[in-house]
Order: structure tokens, then C-alpha cells, then sequence
């Protein structure tokens, strides 16, 4: 037996979990809608659900304590992903569906940090 | 173009509302109160409602109990080889005349290259997570994996990459991909269709499935075993595993990367890989760099089980265990030295030839420390012929014609002549079907009666082995005959000389396709209605002092107040006391 308070231990796992498809959702969509040409709104709707749910399994099992602040991380990644295609490469419609996302989550973040600290 | 971008985003949208909805249906939201409200997030958690699994299908789309997942990794493996098994014996069928009869050039390419990715990629390595996750964790005294979420994920990512990897045979209006397992460029470069995109896709997911995975058992071994389970008694099983995880780690990622550059190079217009700017070599040197470990990826787990397994039923421990760690280990390290024996025909430097072969020979002999360390243990012993211990037996028959057939390949002047012919094709498959899938079946009739409650039909399993035996030992001889011959391999048609050993192999599939009936009508049939298992010891472990830790586990399942549903869906004992 593990000590009862190790963060991210088996023991304190909840036997189920409805992140994981989700967040495999999103990998796939997302990934589908990067590589193939014409294909962008899947781009963005995968990402989303990829940020989302890793959100939601980092705050669940005990990762994260807050939602706001993952989200703000993905935004960040993404935001950079997205500023990093777009003016190192060719692929700018790729760049814009990163950027667009990223300010998507970002404003998520700023709605869930609101409504996490009570002011909302 | 802007109306189907339209379809597209409201296709998105449904999508992404289906999934909060699911989501909102099986999440409870209020558990995440406010960070103001409460103390803190560990406090929170014993509220939460989750100590018992959800009900019916749902529990399967939502469980991260290793068990659950082990037969998920089961059921899943079992579908990809009923494809890849039905893959190859139409090409079999093909190959029974010699001119095209049945099936044209390009479709037998199709299926060649899916039988071999199939069988690897989506039967072989999930096949082996199944026994990982499902037995290690009981092995070591641990109560699941370290990463139980991780090892969901890890899990689902394979059955949108066995989409992605058959979407040629499901899309009707696009080609199959046709580039054999190896992808060599510049082929795989300038193949159009984009069922080859989607296959490289298909591998790259399946490929962080194998990584994740891998991470977990590393994870899992180091730090989740139990109070009494130090580094000397960890069982052999868990050592392969551990080792197998470690070559994943190293070389899963690194095809991860060749197959993005090789998806560039066919989306995006870079030249990593092309004839002028870049160099088709470096793509065999990438592929192989992974590929030879991978090969010993997939053997070093089944090794482990018929170490597991093989002393239990000869009557005594496994003879010179330590060093059947230490060759595992060995060959671990060693399996990254050897690549280039997969290129000794591409015109590299005959110094690198040479010393490329040195090591290839001397990966041989830990491989033989083993051979010869599973028949001293059977040396002398009492010996009980159950269907686990013939498939032990039949996986050292196949690896020593296997691993004889692999040194004689290693050695330069052999393989100029063998290379591309059939015999490599039969060496291969000595091992991958007649030792590691031996090995895996074995573990299925070993441990049925520990997650099924039952016991499998003996009659049904010895037929299954003989014809195993003698249908994979038919075909796979008759293909080192045809190397010999000098027939080479990935042909749908060939010259008439060779038809009676193409037969025999052909008869020899068929037998092996029969064979492989039986085992899963076994396993069906006797999972519903086999006898109840009568003790926590069915194999009379006890007896010769071998009752390992999975056992007892089973024993105290068994015993516990609650009635054991050992399918994985138990309650786990009293762990909300704590
Ligand atoms: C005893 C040690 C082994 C040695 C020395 C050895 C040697 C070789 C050599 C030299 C080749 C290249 C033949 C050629 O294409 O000209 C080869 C091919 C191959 N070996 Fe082995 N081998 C060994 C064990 C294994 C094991 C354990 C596995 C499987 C788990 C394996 C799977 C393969 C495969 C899949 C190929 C064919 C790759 C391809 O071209 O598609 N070998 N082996
Ligand atoms: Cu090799």
C-alpha cells in the first residue's frame, strides 16, 4: 500500500472515468483535421475537445486543482503552436486554426477563473 | 468548398454538443464546487460518487480498472486477428496456382501490407498489453496500475488507428495502401492514395498508445509493487515486461517521428526522404532502428510468459532464473546495436556490414541461454502436459527453428543471397506466429480459469494445439524450402517450379486458420457454460511451492464475502473503509 495522500496513485483513482474517449476524440479529430487539406473546421473542433477534456481529466483526477488554470496553460500552447505555424510556415490557415482556438480557450479560462475565485 | 466547410463545422458542432451532453449525463459537475467553498480538492474526493463502477455498456466506455482494460486490450487484439488472419488466407488462397486466379496484383498488396501491420501493430503489441495489464499488477501486490486514466487513454487510441490503418479496405472509392509493413521510400512517397496518409496516421496513434502504455508499466513496476515484492522476487514475467517497456520508450517515438517526416514529405513537399534532396536510405535506417527492437519488443513479453508458465507445470522453479533476466536484459540493450542486418543488400559500407553482423550473432546467444535454461527446467522434471504447458513446449520447438534461421541470416554472405526470398519470410513467422503467438495462447488457457471462474474444454484445446503445431511447421518449412529455392517475397503470381511447396504452405494456413477456430470457440463457449472452478488453486500450484501471487489474489477474490465476478467488474474489498 502506497502512502494514501501520493498525488496521482492508484489507490485514490476513482474506478471510472468518462474523460478518456473524449479526450482520444479529440486527438484523432484533431490530428485528421491538421494533416488533410480543407479539413480546418475539423482542425478547430478537435482541438477544442481535446483542450476540454484534458482540462476536465486533469481536474479530476486531482492534477489540477483549479479548471482555469489548465485551461489557460492549453491556451498558452496553443496560442504558441498556432503564432509559431503561422509566421514560421506556409501552412497559415493551420496557424489560424491553432490561433482561433487558443483565444477560444483562453476566454474560457477567463469565464472559468471568475466563476472559480466566486466573481461571478 | 465553402458549403461542404459549412457541413463540416455544423458536423463539428453536433459532435462537440453530443459529447458534453454524454459528458454532463455521466460526469457529476457539482463535485467541482467552487475553490472558495471548500478545503481542498483531496477532501472532496471521498465524496465523490465513483467507488462503484456504472452499469452495463457504459462501464466498458468509462472503466480505468486494469482488469476491465486488460480484456478490453483482449477483445481487441482477438478482432484485429480474426482480420489479419483473414487477410492472409485469402492471399493464401491466391497463392495456391501460380498465375492470378483469384485475387489481381494490387489487392494482394493491399492485404499484404495489412496483414503485416495488423499482425504487429494491432494483434501483437495490444495483445501483450492485455496479459500486462490485466496479470502485473495482481503479480506485483499492486491495486491497479500507476496511471489507471493514462492506461484508458492509452487503450482507446487504438481503435480509431485500426480505423485509420483499414480505411483503403473501407473506403470503397480510394486504393488500398500497398506499401508492405516497411513503408520504404520512395514508394510510400509517391503512392497517391490517401489511404496511405491515413494508415501513417493510423500507426502514429497507435504508436503513443504504445508509449503510453509503455510509460505506465515502467511506472507501475518501479513504484506500485507490493511491501513484499522487492527487485529479487519480482517474477520473470514482470522483468520482460519491464524491459519490453523500456525498448517501447526508446524507439516508439523515434518511429513517430520518421512517420511524420514521411507525412510531410507526401503532404507538405519537404525532402527528407525523396531521391533528389533527401535519401531513401535514411528512411530504412529510421524504420529499422525501431523495427529490430520492435521485433524483439513483441518476443520479450511472450518469453516471459513461457518462463511464467513452462516450471509450473514441469514440477520445479524455472532453472537459472537470474539468468534469464540478465539475457532479457541483454538483449534489450543489444537489440539497438543490430538495425542495419535488415540492409545488408542496400550497398552500405562492408565495415558497417561487418560489425552490424558481430552483434547480430551475439544477440543469439541470450537468446540460447534461455532455450537452453527452459529445457534443463524441464530436464528430469514431472512433467504435466496440460494445453498451457504443450503451447510452452511448441513455443520452444518454433524459436529454436526461428532463432537458427535468424543467425544464419545475420551472416552477410547467407543474407545477400536469402534476403527478400521466402526464407525470411518463413524465419519471421517461426517466431511471430509459432513462438509469440504460442506463447500468447498459452497464456489464455493458463489464467482462464482466473478470469473466467471456469475451466476451457481440454479436448478442444489439445486439438487446438496439434494443428496449430503441425499447420505453422507445414507452412513456415515449406517457406524456408521456397527461400531456398530462391522464390522472393510480396508476389501474388510466381513460376510453376514452386507450386508444390506454395501448396503446402497454403494447406498448412488453412490448418493454422482451423486451428485458431477452435480456440476461440473454446474460449466463448466455455467462458458461458465451462465447469465452475472448484479451489483458488486449479493448476495445483500449491504442491511443488509455486503458488504466485495472481493466484492468491484469485484465492482471496474467491473467498470473499461479496460473490467474485472475476471478469473484472468486482468490487474491489472493503476499500471504502479507509
Ligand atoms: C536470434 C536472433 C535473431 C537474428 C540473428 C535475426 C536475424 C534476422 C535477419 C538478419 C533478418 C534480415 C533478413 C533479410 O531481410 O535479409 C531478419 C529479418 C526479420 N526478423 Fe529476425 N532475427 C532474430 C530474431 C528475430 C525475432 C525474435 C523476431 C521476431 C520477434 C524476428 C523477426 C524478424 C522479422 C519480422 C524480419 C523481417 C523483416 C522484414 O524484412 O520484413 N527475428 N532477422
Ligand atoms: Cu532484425
Amino acid at each position: 500500500m502506497v502512502e494514501q495522500t501520493e498525488q496521482g496513485l492508484s489507490d485514490q483513482y476513482a474506478r471510472a472515468s468518462p474523460w478518456p474517449i473524449p479526450l482520444v476524440l479529440g486527438i484523432v479529430v484533431s490530428e485528421i483535421g491538421i494533416v488533410f487539406d480543407g479539413l480546418l473546421p475539423l482542425a478547430v473542433g478537435g482541438l477544442l475537445l481535446l483542450a476540454g477534456s484534458v482540462v476536465g481529466i486533469l481536474r479530476e483526477s486531482g492534477f489540477a486543482e483549479t479548471l482555469y488554470r489548465p485551461a489557460a496553460g492549453i491556451a498558452a500552447v496553443f496560442g504558441a503552436a498556432g503564432a509559431g505555424l503561422y509566421v514560421g510556415t506556409a501552412a497559415t490557415a493551420r496557424g489560424l486554426a491553432f490561433g482561433g482556438t487558443a483565444v477560444v480557450v483562453a476566454a474560457a479560462a477567463v469565464a472559468l477563473f471568475l466563476y472559480e475565485t466566486g466573481r461571478l | 468548398m465553402a458549403t461542404s466547410s459549412l457541413v463540416l463545422t455544423v458536423l463539428m458542432g453536433v459532435l462537440l454538443v453530443a459529447v458534453a451532453a454524454a459528458l454532463a449525463r455521466l460526469e457529476d459537475w457539482r463535485s467541482y464546487t467552487p475553490l472558495s467553498d471548500v478545503g481542498g480538492a483531496l477532501g472532496e474526493r471521498t465524496d465523490h460518487g465513483h467507488e462503484e463502477k456504472p452499469g452495463g455498456i457504459v462501464r466498458w466506455f468509462t472503466t480505468v480498472d486494469h482488469k476491465d482494460i486488460g480484456i478490453l486490450y483482449g477483445a481487441y487484439g482477438t478482432l484485429a486477428f480474426a482480420w489479419g488472419g483473414l487477410a492472409v488466407l485469402l492471399m493464401r488462397t491466391e497463392l495456391a496456382a501460380p498465375a492470378t486466379d483469384v485475387i489481381g496484383p494490387a489487392l494482394y498488396n493491399g492485404l499484404l501490407t495489412s496483414h503485416g501491420i495488423t499482425m504487429l501493430f494491432l494483434f501483437g503489441t495490444p495483445m501483450i498489453a492485455a496479459f500486462g495489464n490485466y496479470f502485473i499488477p495482481l503479480l506485483i501486490g499492486a491495486d491497479d496500475m500507476a496511471f489507471p486514466r493514462i492506461n484508458a487513454i492509452a487503450f482507446w487510441l487504438l481503435p480509431p488507428g485500426a480505423l485509420l490503418i483499414w480505411s483503403g479496405f473501407m473506403i470503397p472509392s480510394i486504393a488500398t495502401a500497398q506499401t508492405s509493413w516497411t513503408m520504404y521510400t520512395p514508394l510510400s512517397i509517391e503512392m497517391a492514395s490517401p489511404a496511405v496518409d491515413m494508415m501513417l496516421l493510423g500507426l502514429h496513434l497507435t504508436g503513443v498508445s504504445a508509449t503510453m502504455g509503455a510509460i505506465n508499466f515502467i511506472a507501475t513496476i518501479f513504484t506500485e509493487r507490493g511491501d513484499d515484492v522487492g527487485w529479487p522476487s519480482l517474477d520473470i514475467f514482470s522483468w520482460t515486461m519491464l524491459t519490453q517497456s523500456g525498448l517501447i520508450l526508446f524507439s516508439f517515438p523515434l518511429l513517430g517521428s520518421a512517420l511524420v517526416m514521411l507525412l510531410l514529405d507526401r503532404n507538405f513537399g519537404t525532402t527528407f526522404f525523396t531521391v533528389s534532396g533527401g535519401d531513401p536510405i535514411l528512411w530504412q535506417h529510421l524504420f529499422w532502428f525501431f523495427g529490430h527492437p520492435e521485433v524483439y519488443i513483441l518476443v520479450l513479453p511472450p518469453m516471459g510468459l513461457v518462463s511464467l508458465i513452462l516450471p509450473k507445470f514441469s514440477g520445479r522453479k524455472l532453472f537459472g532464473f537470474k539468468f534469464v533476466v540478465y539475457s532479457t536484459l541483454a538483449i534489450g540493450v543489444l537489440s539497438f546495436g543490430v538495425w542495419a542486418h535488415h540492409m545488408f543488400t542496400t550497398g552500405i559500407d562492408p565495415r558497417l556490414r561487418a560489425s552490424f553482423m558481430a552483434v547480430s550473432l551475439a544477440i543469439a546467444i541470450p537468446s540460447a541461454v534461455k532455450v537452453f535454461n527452459w529445457i534443463t527446467t524441464m530436464w528430469n522434471g514431472k512433467l504435466r502436459l496440460t494445453a498451457p504447458m504443450l503451447f510452452c513446449i511448441g513455443f520452444v520447438q518454433n524459436f529454436i527453428i526461428g532463432g537458427v534461421t535468424g543467425v544464419f541470416l545475420a551472416a552477410v554472405p547467407v543474407d545477400l543471397i536469402l534476403h527478400d526470398t521466402y526464407y525470411v519470410v518463413g524465419h519471421f513467422h517461426f517466431i511471430v506466429y509459432g513462438a509469440i503467438g504460442f506463447a500468447l495462447f498459452a497464456g489464455t488457457y493458463y489464467w482462464f480459469p482466473m478470469f473466467t471462474n471456469r475451466m476451457y474444454q481440454k479436448r478442444l484445446a489439445h486439438i487446438h494445439f496439434w494443428t496449430a503445431l503441425v499447420g505453422s511447421n507445414l507452412t513456415f518449412l515449406a517457406m524456408l524450402w521456397l527461400g531456398y529455392g530462391g522464390m522472393p517475397r510480396r508476389y501474388a503470381t510466381y513460376l510453376p517450379q514452386f507450386l508444390t511447396a506454395h501448396q503446402i504452405a497454403t494447406a498448412g494456413a488453412f490448418l493454422m486458420g482451423v486451428s485458431t477456430l477452435f480456440w476461440l470457440f473454446n474460449m466463448v463457449v466455455s467462458w458461458r457454460e465451462g465447469p465452475r472452478v472448484e479451489s483458488g488453486d486449479p493448476w495445483n500450484l500449491e504442491q511443488t511451492d509455486q503458488f504466485t501471487k495472481d493466484w492468491s489474489w484469485y484465492d482471496q477474490q474467491r473467498e470473499s464475502p461479496v460473490p467474485a465476478v472475476p471478469d473484472g467488474g468486482e468490487p474491489e474489498d472493503d476499500q471504502a473503509a479507509d
